[in-house]
């Protein structure tokens, strides 16, 4: 037996239902979509580099992720301002070119370095290191959708969708039940 | 094989093909739940192939599985409302597809999650998004066979560390990508308690969790998420035991090659009483190099430990697991994790989490300081709500606070289909 009766108080699960429906509606509405900052291909594309570079110019590992910026050219953009976001990239790479900042001391600065697709952490050809870089899926792609608006508009709309369905199952299961319950 | 049966074989065989196709594209509008609650074991649970077409939980559910659903896991408004019967659970597919039946060995299911995340950093602070887009089925030729799997949809931007791994489509960038996290075929024998299960499978290790971020699930490598690997499964069910262990022959939605992780994982986990159970695991596999860090260092990782679920009283379950990591890469890690959950009422669950990691200092960089998760402790805690409000739904809130981290705000609302 249930700890809370909700039968003599509670409104219709129906209704419930569809005001759980509306605050799914207005939540999506709500909540700005943003995309989700991509450093590799922002980096590429700021800078024009011939190929896109791999997490681990700045992180320990290509997971990412807050806390593990170990790389010499990783830290030296966190000093001049990068942080979590990706607006604060391109001053971060402007301010480290304006000084110069060669992280591997080789004599070619950082930024020049990663224009002609090399390291600055080091001697590696990272367009090279990009060719052993990991390659998801076994074939055929997808065309990409026109906005990130139109992606949750679809989801959310599938969602609908599939609520109104369990709530019409509902119904007829209860009426089944209540059916079968009358005729004994 | 009995004479004759080889026909039978083949005819089943193309219906199955059939059958299963059309099984993903009924899966938009099928409804039962799906998921994997470790915490089910205060309700007797100790093998999770009771309610699930998988022996250790997760994804699609039995016939059986959706009774338990619905007269367990989710809120009751109207005492009056009677349970409904197995054969309702086939039954409603009748009203949509009235010209079709659906065979009482096809199950199809699946699994709508969107997310909203706050996170206390100094701008672009709330993201919202769609987590899971998954339809699963499973079609039973004959009592002893059985085809399956999931088909999905993913969008993540370069580098993120989700789905990538179970990519079906080649999208490199940050379009969508069409994904199957498992497909497999299985043999059940021992009156379907056991089965052999070759395909891509999730692995056999620790606690089976929807929390793929957890540490335990994350520095492991054995999440439900995109951690599946290509093998062969062998699962034992007994009164008292369970017995999982997977050959690992590599994720072949992976390249190169050399990036693809060989080796085992496997599970023992018993009963010695009703709601308690205590379970051991252990992993080792080894790639020619880091798929996460791709270098000419070839990479071995193991992972060994001790997990245990208990239910106290009526009200509460404690979970808890505690890896130790060894990495060719790294010094001797650990992690951990406990979870307190409490059902408040029936299908309103509050959770408490705690969570320990240190992954081990480094062996590359010569003088590399020690900080918090390589080299030293980190802590991390959530506390969780999560309401099974109505059938098929169910929303959650986590409040998460990881050390050096920003604190998060996460907001789900899940629909199983």
């Amino acid at each position: 037996m249930s700890r809370f009766n909700y039968s003599d108080k509670s409104m219709s699960t129906s209704s419930r239902v569809g005001r759980v429906l509306a605050l799914l509606v207005v939540l999506q509405h709500a909540s700005p979509s943003h995309a989700h900052p991509s450093f590799p291909s922002s980096l590429q594309s700021e800078l024009s580099m011939p190929c896109t570079p791999a997490c681990t110019i700045c992180h320990k590992d290509n997971l990412g992720g807050f806390g593990t910026i170990s790389e010499p050219f990783g830290k030296a953009m966190q000093a001049d301002g990068l942080t979590f976001v990706e607006p604060s990239l391109g001053p971060a790479l402007r301010k480290l070119e304006g000084a110069g900042t060669d992280s591997d001391e080789d004599g070619t600065g950082d930024v020049l370095e990663l224009r002609e697709g090399q390291d600055p952490n080091g001697a590696l050809d990272l367009c090279g290191q990009a060719a052993l870089a990991a390659r998801y899926g076994c074939g055929a792609r997808i065309a990409q959708s026109p906005s990130p608006r139109a992606d949750l508009g679809g989801a959310a709309t599938a969602l609908l969708v599939a609520l109104s369905l369990c709530v019409s199952h509902r119904r007829s299961a209860r009426r089944r039940r209540l059916l079968r319950s009358h005729n004994g | 094989m009995a004479k004759g049966s080889l026909p039978k074989l083949g005819r089943a065989l193309r219906s199955s093909l059939l059958r299963v196709p059309l099984a993903f594209c009924l899966v938009t509008f099928s409804a039962r739940r799906a998921n994997a609650y470790p915490w089910m074991i205060k309700h007797g649970y100790f093998a999770c192939g009771t309610c699930h077409s998988e022996s250790a939980g997760g994804e699609l559910l039995t016939a059986y599985g959706r009774v338990i659903s619905e007269s367990v896991l989710s809120s009751h408004f109207h005492e009056s409302d009677a349970a409904p019967t197995a054969r309702e659970g086939h039954e409603f597919f009748q009203p949509y597809f009235a010209a079709f039946r659906v065979p009482d060995a096809l199950l199809i299911g699946g699994s709508v999650r969107f997310a909203t995340l706050y996170r206390d950093t100094p701008s672009e602070r709330v993201r919202a998004f769609p987590m899971q887009l998954d339809g699963y089925g499973d079609d039973g030729v004959f009592a002893w066979l059985h085809f399956g799997g999931s088909l999905g949809l993913a969008k993540v931007p370069v580098g993120s560390p989700h789905a990538r791994a179970a990519q079906l489509t080649t999208n490199q960038g940050d379009g969508y990508n069409l994904l199957s996290r498992t497909h497999y075929i299985r043999y059940e024998f021992g009156d379907g308690a056991h089965s052999l299960s070759l395909g891509r499978l999730n692995l056999p290790f620790g606690l089976r969790m929807s929390e793929h971020v957890m540490w335990v699930r994350s520095e492991t490598a054995t999440d439900r998420e995109s951690d599946q690997q290509h093998g062969l499964v062998l699962d034992l069910n007994f009164d008292t035991l369970r017995f999982g262990f997977m050959a690992i022959a590599g994720n072949y939605q992976l390249n190169p090659d050399r990036l693809r992780k060989r080796g085992y994982s496997a599970y023992l986990e018993l009963s010695p009483s009703s709601g308690t159970t205590l379970g051991a695991s252990s992993l080792v596999t080894h790639a020619r190099a880091d798929a996460l860090a791709p270098t000419s260092l070839s990479d071995t990782r193991q992972a060994h430990g001790l997990f245990a679920r208990s239910s106290l009283g009526r009200e509460f379950v404690l979970l808890a697991e505690a890896d130790l990591l060894l990495h060719t890469q790294h010094e001797p890690g650990y992690v951990g994790f406990a979870d307190l959950d409490f059902e408040a009422f029936r299908g309103f669950h509050l959770g408490a989490i705690a969570e320990l990691l240190d992954a081990g200092h480094t062996k590359l960089e010569d003088g590399a300081a020690r900080v918090a998760g390589e080299g030293k402790p980190k802590f991390g805690a959530w506390l969780s709500a999560q309401w099974f409000f109505v059938s098929h739904f169910d929303v959650r809130l986590d409040a998460i606070r990881r050390q050096n981290e920003p604190f998060q705000l996460l907001g789900q609302i899940h629909v199983y289909l």
